[in-house]
């Protein structure tokens, strides 16, 4: 008998994506974040993923191709390749950090993974009452 | 993991700052610091720059001091015969240091910090988050 995998749902796969996404751009904003005062350094953020794309093929294992610049790649791990500037305006020493800007982006960055996590225990309550262990 | 990489990146921005902090304090400390032969040089006001640097373990941007300069003008005068630093005319060179302007990069120090504090925060949020779906 094959083992149960949480990852071959579909839906579980899709959250779990989301998370590493989450943590991924986590990872850009605390680097923005550190070079605030650093002369030169611009802003970045992570590129947004298709995900109804991405629900879509959760189940089959394809992957995402650049065939042109500007598209988004994703990496067999499920990663998102690539960043995108988001300076607005400069200081006077060409650093392009918003501070507030940020700030938003970390506390939104957080609100979505508590929220994905929280789908994500809704799932296997969900599995775990129609197995009969009751949530 | 993802996370443990935002905590490397803000500890890196954290300590930059604390650098700077520590630069500024030295600067204001030293804001009457003259010299003490006649007509020597008083001290010099102290700037920090920060780079971003490649972190090839972690594969991220952190920040590290590029380096520490001294400012070479922008010297007051003081009308003070009878200090020993006082040259022919009765004049002693005092330091580049504007406590103004200190107090100003203090704030700036600061903010960033705390900016950094709440990336760790945040991070450290999502990490007890994770960490819940483990106990169901």
């Amino acid at each position: 008998m094959p083992a149960m995998d949480l990852s071959n749902i579909p839906l579980l796969e899709a959250i779990t994506r989301r998370m590493g996404w989450l943590s991924q751009r986590q990872t850009v904003l605390a680097e923005n974040v550190a070079n605030v005062n650093t002369p030169g350094y611009d802003e970045k953020d992570l590129k947004e993923p298709d995900f109804r794309e991405l629900v879509k093929g959760a189940a089959q294992s394809v992957h995402l191709v650049a065939t042109q610049p500007g598209h988004i790649v994703t990496r067999p791990d499920g990663q998102i390749d690539g960043t995108y500037e988001t300076t607005t305006d400069r200081t006077l020493n060409g650093n392009g950090v918003s501070i507030e800007a940020q700030m938003m982006k970390v506390s939104e960055n957080a609100a979505d993974y508590s929220l994905t996590t929280s789908l994500y225990k809704k799932q296997i309550s969900l599995i775990k009452t129609a197995l009969g262990n009751g949530p | 993991m993802e996370l443990d990489k935002s905590f490397a990146i803000a500890f890196s921005g954290m300590s930059a700052q604390s650098d700077r902090l520590k630069v500024i304090a030295e600067n204001l400390a030293n804001v009457d610091s003259t010299a003490q032969t006649p007509g020597g040089e008083p001290y010099k006001r102290k700037i920090i720059t920060f780079e971003d640097t490649f972190d090839r373990t972690l594969g991220v941007d952190e920040v590290k001091v590029a380096g520490v300069r001294t400012i070479e003008d922008g010297f007051g005068r003081r009308y003070e015969p009878g200090h020993p630093a006082a040259d022919a005319n009765g004049y002693v060179t005092t330091p580049n240091v504007n406590s103004i302007t200190e107090l100003m990069d203090m704030r700036e120090a600061q903010r960033s910090y705390e900016a950094n504090l709440n990336v760790i925060d945040a991070a450290k949020g999502m990490l007890s988050r994770i960490i819940d779906i483990l106990h169901g």
